[in-house]
């Protein structure tokens, strides 16, 4: 049959095994490097424990936090507007929504506000929403969106709040944890990534790849 | 004994999938064990709802293709409502281009009309300037009241070879005496499927393309397709069918000498009542069913059942006040019926033959008056069940259910009838009736499209024939609250049908994890369930696919528009970033994506489709990979390394690969896909994979508006 690879699984979301699996749903305009930032999460360190299957646009990463197994399935979203009719099929069940926009184009920015706006309408209380002004490598030139401005709007609005590039890699891996933590359930601890364990093993202690 | 052995084998290895597998097949090929039973008795109940509901559907659906004829062109009216709600969105769509706001307005303009004519009886004029609107505002190209005559014969000889074979189908599931009937009924379908060559062969010469001359041939052939759907309907009541069959025919000879006496009035009241003592009989077989499925259940279901025929007495005589509104109704029904025979009369000699064509014309008559009486007993049920609370909220419930089971594709009358019930107005309800009835005849007409302006002199000459005082403009109206109303009646019928296959699997499931203890773990309960899909799905997908197709109708009609008009597009057309153009002199960019998604439709099974449409997104990223690694090697841009793509360019490259693959049933493939998928695989890689497919889907459709308005003005 045609669905081998099914065959031997388990259903996901259906068993409550011993890895945890959570959607995370990437929003943002078009071109803010939203399958960027994925990409770097992904193939950064252990990319032995992805599968990249449908280009850039669907990612799976497997890593532990806590002891427990989680596997990120990260779908990625057209930031055009005109396919925005189906998004809500998108962020539906997603554990966490990554809101990106680009630190240097505001416009970006009005639009990643949106977004979130109706991410807290139509989705669940407890989903984690993650805003992240990506391009960050550029932002000593051409920024046009303050840190201040976003942290203050994160904060009102209770998002994770990061800046960050998928060039360089700066605070990636780390956003990525806290919505692990958070995800998993235990006490979030932002701004730090102890207690943190990748599944890579050898290097687990050295987090991220920070310039 | 072989199934013990299966047994120590699975309990030696209970997580073995293909064990699993071959487990079930194993048993799904003895035919004559009570699983395979089971699963057979499912099947055909879902086919028999199925199968009345798309049996006079085939020429609309067949007429979906790209390129598609141009008579089959929506207007932009036609589908305006599709556009704006957009059904699958909680949030409200945003375009990019500003034609869906206008559309919205006409829209509103169009029900404030409809809504103030209903009111008051002056919605002559602005049902008419909302035409003139409409038309001109779109600037329409319909108003030449021609269709192009389409192959008749390919178009009904896959209609009686697939009735036919469904009816062998039929034969090898149903238990004894079923076969018997339908051993009648499949004869009776294939003297039709004889007969029809000949009728074509004489009709179709006269008739080519001018437009007075199809009027008699497709009332022929919508004369044969009411055949099959009598036949179709009888089932479980075709006993009493053909008891009455004798009787009508002979009553028929007298009817059509009398032609509007009497005789019919007193007939229809005598039909309803045999319909309402065959609704009985209907559900208490129905009940018997269940009684199966939930042993304990049985007693109290059976109880309901002696309630429900008891009221059925009570109906007759409640019946004998409404059916004097019916009678007419009645009469003008049977005119409708010599009409067409007397067509076939002109077309064939063959007036031995004829008789027995009248009787099972009297047939589809009679299951429509049945319906009506089905009509008359929810009414009636409903009242019942108001003031018998003896009775405890399950039964209550049963019986809701049962009826909502039965009940078939009569919803689209029932708000009127409801309606009336409470007006209890007479000739109100004779005009409303009949304008059901005309809806009724004339749908297969009705291709959906161009229906109003085709079917508008059909319904004239029978509107003058059954009584002046009918006004032709509220009928065009009503004609439009029908097709609203009918289309919410399939949209009912497709979720009711969904869950039933739900439960069913859920059932079978649970069977099997009952009888074999070892799969009762997550991942047997998976593979078991993967196992029992295809021989589930296999022989009813087809009929399945067909329902689906037809509630999703506009939505094909316009998708086939906008992949007519942009068959030769290429990936700019859809923005996709130049660096995903793949231009390439040898063949299309992305072809083996195309090719790919158009394997969607030969699968049985959603999981395979499923796999398939996730190979079409894997394809693409595949192309794109393949293309830069060929231009490495030629030198051309040696530096560049293959981009990447994520879903900023993968929707846009679907799109256009939606819109190459020419198949407007992807729409009603990916509905189904959407509606049978365990949910759980919607989080992974192929419920992204649909997403962005539907996502896809939805953004072409969205197109329409802009590819249908140059062709109307050129």
């Amino acid at each position: 049959m045609s669905n081998s690879r099914r065959n031997s699984g388990t259903r996901p979301g259906a068993a409550g095994g011993r890895i945890q699996q959570a959607k995370l749903v990437l929003l943002g305009d078009q071109g803010v490097g939203k399958s960027s930032l994925a990409l770097r999460f992904v193939r950064g360190q252990f990319p032995e424990h992805s599968e990249a299957t449908v280009g850039a646009a669907f990612l799976t990463q497997t890593i532990l936090v806590q002891g427990q197994s989680l596997k990120f399935d990260i779908w990625d979203t057209a930031g055009q507007e005109r396919y925005h009719s189906l998004a809500p099929m998108y962020y539906r069940g997603a554990q966490a929504a990554v809101v990106v926009y680009d630190i240097n184009n505001a416009n970006t920015f009005n639009r990643a506000i949106s977004w979130v706006r109706e991410l807290r309408q139509q989705t669940a209380v407890n989903t984690v929403i993650v805003l992240a002004g990506n391009k960050a490598d550029l932002a000593s030139e051409h920024r046009a969106v303050p840190t201040e401005d976003a942290r203050v709007f994160a904060e009102e609005t209770g998002l994770i709040f990061a800046e960050c590039s998928a060039k360089s890699g700066l605070a990636v891996n780390e956003m990525f944890m806290m919505i692990a933590h958070k995800i998993v359930g235990k006490h979030a601890s932002p701004n730090s990534s102890q207690g943190v364990q990748l599944t890579g093993g050898e290097e687990a202690s050295s987090s991220g790849c920070k310039c | 004994t072989w199934l013990k052995q299966w047994r120590s084998k699975l309990e030696a290895n209970p997580q073995d999938p293909i064990l699993i597998s071959q487990l079930v097949q194993e048993i799904l090929r003895c035919s004559d064990h009570p699983f395979t039973e089971l699963l057979h008795k499912y099947q055909m109940q879902i086919y028999q709802r199925l199968y009345p509901l798309i049996a006079n559907k085939h020429q609309e659906i067949d007429i979906v293709q790209v390129p598609l004829p141009l008579s089959a062109w929506p207007s932009l009216d036609d589908v305006s409502d599709t556009l704006c709600d957009d059904i699958q969105s909680p949030v409200s769509t945003s375009t990019d281009k500003p034609e869906p706001t206008s559309l919205c307005s006409l829209k509103d303009g169009y029900g404030k009309v409809s809504q103030q004519s209903s009111e008051n009886s002056t919605g002559v004029n602005s049902s008419k300037t909302e035409h003139h609107v409409d038309e001109n505002k779109n600037r329409l190209k319909f108003s030449n009241k021609k269709v192009e005559v389409i192959d008749i014969d390919s178009d009904l000889h896959p209609l009686f070879d697939q009735s036919e074979s469904e009816c062998s189908t039929k034969n090898r599931i149903e238990d004894n005496q079923v076969i018997c009937d339908l051993s009648n009924e499949s004869k009776a379908v294939s003297d039709v499927g004889h007969e029809s060559p000949g009728l074509l062969q004489e009709t179709e010469n006269p008739l080519t393309s001018n437009s007075p001359a199809i009027l008699p041939d497709s009332d022929v052939q919508e004369d044969l397709k009411n055949l099959i759907f009598g036949n179709s309907l009888v089932g479980g009541n075709i006993h009493q069918m053909n008891n009455n069959d004798g009787d009508q025919s002979s009553d028929d000879v007298g009817d059509r000498t009398l032609c509007e006496d009497q005789v019919s009035k007193v007939e229809s009241i005598r039909n309803l009542c045999d319909g309402v003592s065959q609704k009985a009989d209907n559900t208490s077989s129905r009940t018997d069913k269940l009684a199966v499925d939930r042993g304990n259940a049985a007693e109290s279901t059976r109880n309901v059942c002696d309630g429900v025929s008891q009221k059925a007495d009570n109906t007759s005589s409640r019946t004998d006040k409404l059916a004097v509104d019916r009678g007419s109704e009645a009469e003008s029904t049977r005119n409708v019926c010599d009409g067409v025979s007397q067509k076939e009369d002109n077309t064939s000699s063959r007036t031995d033959k004829l008789a027995v064509d009248h009787g099972k014309e009297l047939e589809s008559q009679m299951s429509w008056e049945r319906r009506q009486a089905q009509l008359l007993m929810r009414q009636v049920t409903k009242d019942y069940s108001s003031y018998q609370s003896g009775d405890s909220d399950y039964d209550e419930n049963k019986l809701d259910y049962l009826f909502d089971g039965s009940e078939e594709e009569d919803d689209d009358g029932y708000g009127w009838f409801d309606d009336n019930a409470s007006d209890q107005s007479g000739y109100q309800s004779g005009l409303q009736q009949r304008t059901v009835l005309n809806q009724d005849q004339s749908s297969s007409l009705d291709s959906g499209i161009s229906d109003t302006s085709v079917s508008q002199p059909d319904r004239e000459s029978q509107g003058r024939g059954f009584s002046s005082n009918v006004d032709l403009e509220n009928k065009h109206r009503k004609d439009k609250q029908f097709q609203k109303l009918s289309q919410e009646a399939y949209l009912r019928h497709l979720k009711s049908i969904s869950e039933d296959i739900h439960c069913y699997l859920e059932k079978l499931l649970v069977i099997m994890t009952i009888s074999y203890e070892p799969l009762d773990t997550p991942v047997g309960k998976d593979q078991c369930a993967v196992s029992l899909e295809e021989p589930f799905f296999k022989p009813i997908w087809k009929t399945l696919l067909r329902l689906f197709r037809v509630v999703n109708h506009k939505q094909e009609l316009m998708l086939a528009c906008v992949m007519t008009r942009l068959a030769d597009s290429t990936p700019a057309d859809f923005k996709v970033s130049q660096k995903l153009w793949l231009t390439d002199p040898a063949c299309k960019p992305y072809q083996r994506a195309i090719t790919e998604l158009t394997n969607v439709q030969q699968h049985y099974t959603m999981l395979s489709k499923l796999e398939c449409v996730v190979k079409v997104c894997r394809q693409i990223c595949e192309c794109v990979d393949d293309y830069y690694s060929q231009k490495h090697g030629t030198g051309e841009s040696a530096n560049k390394k293959a981009p990447s793509v994520g879903a900023d360019d993968l929707l846009p490259v679907l799109s256009y690969v939606v819109v190459q693959s020419a198949m407007p049933q992807l729409s009603a493939e990916c509905h189904a896909m959407s509606e049978f998928i365990h949910e759980g695989y919607m989080m992974g890689e192929e419920g992204y994979c649909l997403t962005s497919l539907r996502t896809a889907l939805n953004y072409v459709i969205s197109l329409f508006p802009s590819v249908a308005r140059p062709e109307n003005q050129s």
